[in-house]
């Protein structure tokens, strides 16, 4: 079977000492420190074949949330590359770019568009992520009322229902209340089962082993261990 | 459900930027996008006028007000009507312009800064945040010209068709110029907050270095006064804000073709030949800043 995602020598670097404003940049242009950096993610290379599920683990700071964005094209890296297929959903942040004073069926259709859906295909499917969503009764009310519960349903409604080959989540799962987080557990496996490759980042070893078939240890940036689920996870459990 | 097998589509390869990318890959990427334009759109023009009864309508009321000050608090008071005639039609034509490319240009520098969230959680053609700003402005230019074709029925004064013409070079001008400094400047004001602020100042100057509120011929005396007068003549006529006001005026100020109006006339060098290669300049101009928005924009997310 081919890979479906390809991440090739990927580095990404930041500047530690970053500067905001001309004043700051004009003062602090000989200082020692202007060119300190610091490498979010340093060569790093996987694929994950068609059909697969990734889970991406490591402690906060391991550079798993620069990867995800990489891979999504939100940031681009500092060298190597990434092949992914063009169509590809993240679930990021849910409800970026929800507009308050929209009603839930108008931001439906403003979300599908940012995520790269035309109006004819959301028309298709929106009654599927109104049910998905579970807040039919408010769907023509201004999202600006919602609660931050409803907020984040209705978002990853949207997002899993534009048909992507990839999908990337991102500790999205502690969304909502238990019945709806095993809703969206139900809808990823569904979504499995259709062939897609999935992307997953967690901290939580039981979700990759339970959910993935590979599994990629970053720390510090860099890889260190990748392949079967059960054995990265021991040794992410034994990361001094 | 259906299985996703049958219809694997097409692979994209991100690279850091400069490496792969391509002009006519971003042309084609921005057209793709062109439902998330109006989406977009919609969602700026819904926001500005949210919980207001009028709507898009104060877009017209606010233009009426300032074609009734010019024509009679600045026309007839201030006496400005002696020197230019039909001075209301004369300044509302040289506003109109100024107001597109200063409008999308001031909210396309902070396009980027302000649709932060945006930016960071999802991918798409960043160039169509700039692009909406000017959409946006485009859409409140349209109503103020139907203000202006008002003003033309009250003052009887009707511009000749076959200068209607000038409005090509006019809008191959305006869009590469506004859309471009908005590339440029959205990007730049993401790591420099002080770039909004120096748009500000800047437009400030360049609306009184253009010839809006006064004929281009009171600029052009002046300056020839001045040592070396010709060659400060030459820098005054590069603005192409200034060169774009002008433009509009001979397109649909009347008394430009009438006795009075022939000193106001643009005839130092070919007027079309000057103009003509504005819009070289401007689209050159465009294309470089699209190269610019390209290298940066992909890094300067951090930043947000």
């Amino acid at each position: 079977m081919s890979f479906c995602v390809k991440v090739d020598n990927v580095s990404r670097e930041y500047r530690k000492y970053y500067q905001r404003t001309f004043k700051e940049f004009l003062t602090d242009r000989h200082a020692k420190n202007f060119n300190t950096v610091f490498w979010a993610l340093k060569d790093v290379s996987f694929e994950v074949k068609e059909g697969c599920t990734l889970g991406l683990i490591g402690r906060n700071g391991s550079g798993k949330s620069t990867l995800l964005k990489i891979i999504s094209g939100v940031l681009t890296p500092s060298s190597g590359q990434v092949v992914r297929p063009v169509s590809t959903a993240a679930l990021l942040e849910l409800g970026a770019g929800f507009q308050p004073d929209m009603t839930g069926r108008e931001n439906i259709y403003l979300n599908s568009s940012i995520l790269g859906r035309s109006r004819k295909d959301t028309t298709l499917v929106i009654d599927e992520i109104i049910d998905f969503s579970g807040i039919r009764d408010f769907i023509d009310t201004p999202v600006k009322f919602y609660s931050s519960g409803m907020y984040a349903r209705l978002g990853f409604a949207i997002a899993i229902h534009t048909d992507p080959e990839l999908l990337l989540v991102d500790e999205i799962l502690a969304v909502g209340d238990a019945p709806f987080q095993k809703k969206c557990l139900e809808k990823i496996k569904e979504m499995q089962n259709e062939g897609r490759t999935i992307i997953l980042v967690t901290h939580d070893s039981n979700t990759v082993e339970t959910f993935c078939d590979s599994a990629v240890l970053l720390d510090h940036g860099k890889l260190i261990s990748q392949g079967n689920p059960v054995e990265v996870v021991t040794t992410y459990a034994n990361l001094p | 459900m259906n299985s996703i097998e049958n219809h694997r589509g097409p692979k994209i390869t991100l690279a850091p930027a400069g490496r792969t990318a391509s002009v006519f890959k971003d042309i084609k990427d921005l057209l793709k996008s062109r439902e998330l334009l109006f989406a977009l759109l919609g969602r700026e023009l819904a926001g500005k006028y949210k919980g207001s009864v009028l709507g898009l309508g104060w877009t017209l009321i606010r233009p009426l007000v300032m074609l009734f000050i010019y024509a009679v608090v600045v026309g007839q008071f201030l006496g400005a009507s002696r020197s230019v005639e039909k001075f209301a039609i004369f300044i509302f034509v040289g506003l109109l312009f100024w107001n597109l490319l200063s409008d999308s240009i001031s909210s396309g520098s902070v396009s980027m800064t302000t649709n932060g969230s945006l930016l960071k959680k999802v991918w798409f053609p960043r160039e169509i945040l700039p692009l909406t700003s000017f959409a946006v402005a485009t859409v409140h230019f349209l109503v103020q010209f139907l203000v202006l074709i008002l003003g033309f029925a009250i003052f009887n004064t009707w511009p000749t068709p076959g200068n209607l013409l000038y409005l090509i070079p006019i809008t191959l001008i305006v869009f590469p110029v506004a859309f471009g400094f908005s590339l440029i400047f959205s990007v730049l004001n993401v790591r420099f907050r002080d770039t909004q602020f120096i748009v500000e100042v800047g437009l400030l100057l360049l609306f009184w270095l253009s010839p809006i509120l006064y004929p281009w011929t009171f600029a052009h005396q002046f300056l020839a006064g001045l040592p070396l007068g010709h060659v400060w003549q030459q820098i005054y006529l590069l603005n192409p804000f200034g060169l774009v006001t002008m433009a509009a005026q001979q397109a649909l100020w009347a008394p430009i073709n009438s006795e009075a109006g022939k000193v106001y006339q643009f005839f130092d060098s070919p007027f079309s030949t000057r103009l003509w290669l504005s819009v070289l300049a401007s689209w050159i101009f465009l294309y470089l800043a699209q190269r610019i928005f390209t290298r940066l924009a992909g890094t300067v997310v951090v930043d947000l």
